[in-house]
């Protein structure tokens, strides 16, 4: 066979923070803040036009072969920020989101699932028509899907990767009266071992790491891994530059100072750093809007125990997905995770959580998400991490027990015999007990919930007063300083959004290609 | 970690990587309060898991709470307070867990994890979780071969 694989970024375009002695300055056309899905491609893009790129990563680079190599839990510690204990503090009837982000050179692109959806047309038509942004229509965005989805070798999961687990989903599915759709990824050779969040064994993954930022190095660009952005150098109401610090050591402490003098500046820290790095500059602030508009896409995972053998782990972690339940604001994939990973979720202590955990290969499983409206804010806290709280608006708190129970009802109607709920502490329960649930009863408090998809804290809009960058990613206030990330994008898309931050940095950059340096 | 080098039916991926690093010093107490609520934890019909497993454990959680942020730590150290010193009032006995017998730590456990104060718990038992199974025995105890769906060619 041949292999479609893609040789990961080499450590020879990457200056390592962590060993670099002394302070460091340097002189580029363009730094960009944040090596992931918007970074990666900011940088690709314009080093390709001739631009001299330098790329600052806060986390290390860990070459693509050796956290393919980690165990989920080493993954977790060296790659995933805060140990992936980050999290959204609900506010009111609002839950706890355990918000998972990457930390290393290629950002979360290097430990997402590889699911690979265009921005929908019913957002599109959103941003368009509620928002004013005329230049965010289908056809406008046509050409930058498509030269995304040509340079990540996006495919449709093929049937011969479907687990038992997702057979079983999309058996609940049909005789629920809906059906399931093939997942698109980016994703080449991919061998079945449902492992992609922790970044792929088999390195079958065409995550920024190993599509774009090799491209970006061969141009010349230059990473700088382990570097901590803390402020935009402004000089005369125009970006020129950033400082920041070097970081050694498990717990990235501060040693060399850095300075990258600029004719531009780029940010794709993401929806959570983003607006911190523009708040601590001094920037962004007039309209109110800085930190704000968070939305997270909140997800729960759905467990259920089938008395066949299931071996979920053999398959595509992510294959299927349906839209049936779109008009309620629902979008449900199959998935499924280490076993490790999913018996950390089951109930109980002892022996009664060991029962459980040894069923491990008899269980199913798929997740869930809102699309949800946003009412997060991001504040500074104490330390480099944010204080996020996240208040659901009632559309979305009417969501999430509905999500509950389609995903429950679908293992039911697959003949699971016991089905676990996404909530804490809460005992398995059998299919006949479900119509007996007062699911919209339960404290949101209490639902187990996680994000992979923070977006939208400096969006974008057609006024200084509602938004924090106007429709070419620049921000009002400050002349060459422009925003490419997760943050910008106006609305969630109720789908994964790892190509729509993608195609929306390649639009970004398709302008700053055209637009002389000062 | 090195004891996972030792079993060879997990795939390479799964064991091969030690990666050196310099650890903080450990804090006893720490220590012990966490090989006490993963010996309830990871109890089963058999008995509780075999010491040597919980301190390798213990040593591996020491390596991922260094690398995590101060505000994870925080929340790992909350979850290990309440685990200690409230689990114990939920069966009318006094503090600490680790002075109570091994069902009545199995049973304490349990009821702070349904009670509305055992979202921190959720946290500790989810990493402690996800740190213990990746051991190769444990691994084995699920039931997983840790091989893909399908094996690539060369």
């Amino acid at each position: 066979m041949s292999s479609t694989r893609l040789a990961g970024l080499s450590g020879d375009a990457v200056l390592r923070g962590s060993a670099h002695e002394g302070d460091l300055e340097l002189h580029a056309d363009v730094v960009v803040v944040g090596s992931g899905s918007g970074g990666a491609v900011v940088a690709a893009e314009l080093a390709e036009a001739g631009q001299q790129v330098i790329v600052l990563e806060e986390g290390p680079f860990i070459a693509s072969d050796d956290y393919a190599a980690m165990r989920p839990s080493q993954s977790i510690r060296h790659a995933w920020r805060e140990g992936a204990m980050s999290a959204a503090l609900g506010v009111g009837d609002s839950p706890i989101v355990n918000v998972t982000m990457g930390r290393l050179v290629g950002g979360s692109s290097a430990l997402t699932g590889g699911v690979c959806f265009r921005i929908p047309d019913r957002v599109l038509h959103s941003w368009v028509h509620e928002h004013g942004l005329d230049e965010l229509s289908s056809q406008a965005l046509e050409p930058f899907h498509r030269i995304v989805e040509e340079r990540l070798g996006v495919t449709e999961v093929p049937p011969s990767l479907h687990s038992r687990s997702l057979q079983l989903f999309a058996e609940g599915a049909r005789r629920q009266g809906f059906q399931l759709k093939p997942t698109r990824r980016n994703i080449q050779d991919c061998a079945g071992i449902a492992q992609c969040n922790f970044g792929c064994p088999k390195g079958a993954k065409r995550s920024v790491d190993r599509s774009y930022l090799p491209r970006a190095a061969a141009h010349g660009a230059r990473v700088i891994s382990d570097c901590l952005a803390e402020r935009i150098l402004v000089r005369d109401g125009r970006a020129v530059g950033i400082r920041g610090r070097l970081l050694r050591g498990p717990k990235a402490r501060r040693h060399g100072k850095v300075t990258i003098h600029a004719r531009r500046v780029v940010i794709s820290a993401g929806a959570w750093h983003s607006p911190l790095l523009l708040s601590a500059s001094g920037i962004g602030r007039r309209s109110r809007q800085l930190g704000r508009n968070l939305t997270l896409h909140p997800a729960c995972r759905m467990m259920a125990r089938f008395k066949e053998p299931v071996l979920g782990w053999k398959g595509a972690l992510q294959a299927a997905f349906t839209d049936a339940f779109e008009a309620e604001q629902l979008t449900m994939v199959s998935l499924f995770v280490p076993p490790g990973v999913l018996a950390a979720t089951l109930p109980g202590f002892g022996p009664e959580h060991s029962r459980r955990a040894e069923q491990s290969a008899h269980i199913a499983m798929m997740g869930g998400l809102i699309h949800d409206e946003g009412g997060g804010v991001i504040r500074r806290g104490l330390g480099r991490e944010p204080l996020v709280t996240y208040r659901m608006t009632p559309r979305d708190r009417a969501a999430l027990p509905r999500l509950i129970e389609v995903m429950a009802e679908t293992f039911a109607a697959a003949g699971a015999e016991e089905i676990f709920l996404p909530v804490l502490g809460h005992a398995p329960v059998k299919p006949d007990q479900l119509r007996h649930l007062d699911l919209a009863a339960i404290p949101a408090k209490r639902y187990e919930c996680a994000s992979q998809h923070p977006l939208g804290s400096c969006r974008m809009g057609t006024s200084p007063e509602r938004s924090v960058v106007d429709p070419s990613g620049r921000c009002w206030e400050v002349e060459d300083l422009y925003i490419a990330d997760g943050s910008i994008l106006p609305t969630s898309l109720g789908v994964n959004p790892q190509v729509g931050v993608m195609t929306m940095a390649t639009r970004i950059a398709s302008r700053l290609r055209e637009l002389p340096l000062a | 970690m090195s004891a996972a080098n030792e079993h060879s039916e997990l795939p390479p991926w799964w064991v091969a990587r030690d990666i050196p690093e310099v650890l903080p010093p450990p804090s006893r107490r720490a220590d012990r309060a966490l090989f006490h609520v993963a010996q309830a934890l990871f109890t089963r019909d058999q008995g509780p898991p075999p010491d040597a497993r919980l301190h390798w454990l213990c040593l591996e959680m020491r390596e991922f709470l260094a690398h995590c942020g101060s505000k994870a730590r925080l929340l790992f150290a909350v979850a290990l307070f309440l685990a200690t010193w409230v689990a114990p009032l939920w069966v009318m006995r006094l503090p600490p867990l680790t002075l109570l017998s091994h069902a009545r730590r199995i049973e304490a456990l349990d009821r702070l994890e349904a009670s509305p104060i055992g979202t921190p718990l959720f946290a500790l038992k989810a990493v402690v979780s996800l740190v213990y199974y990746e051991h190769p025995d444990a691994a084995r105890e699920l039931g997983f071969d840790g091989r893909p769906l399908r094996e690539l060619q060369p």
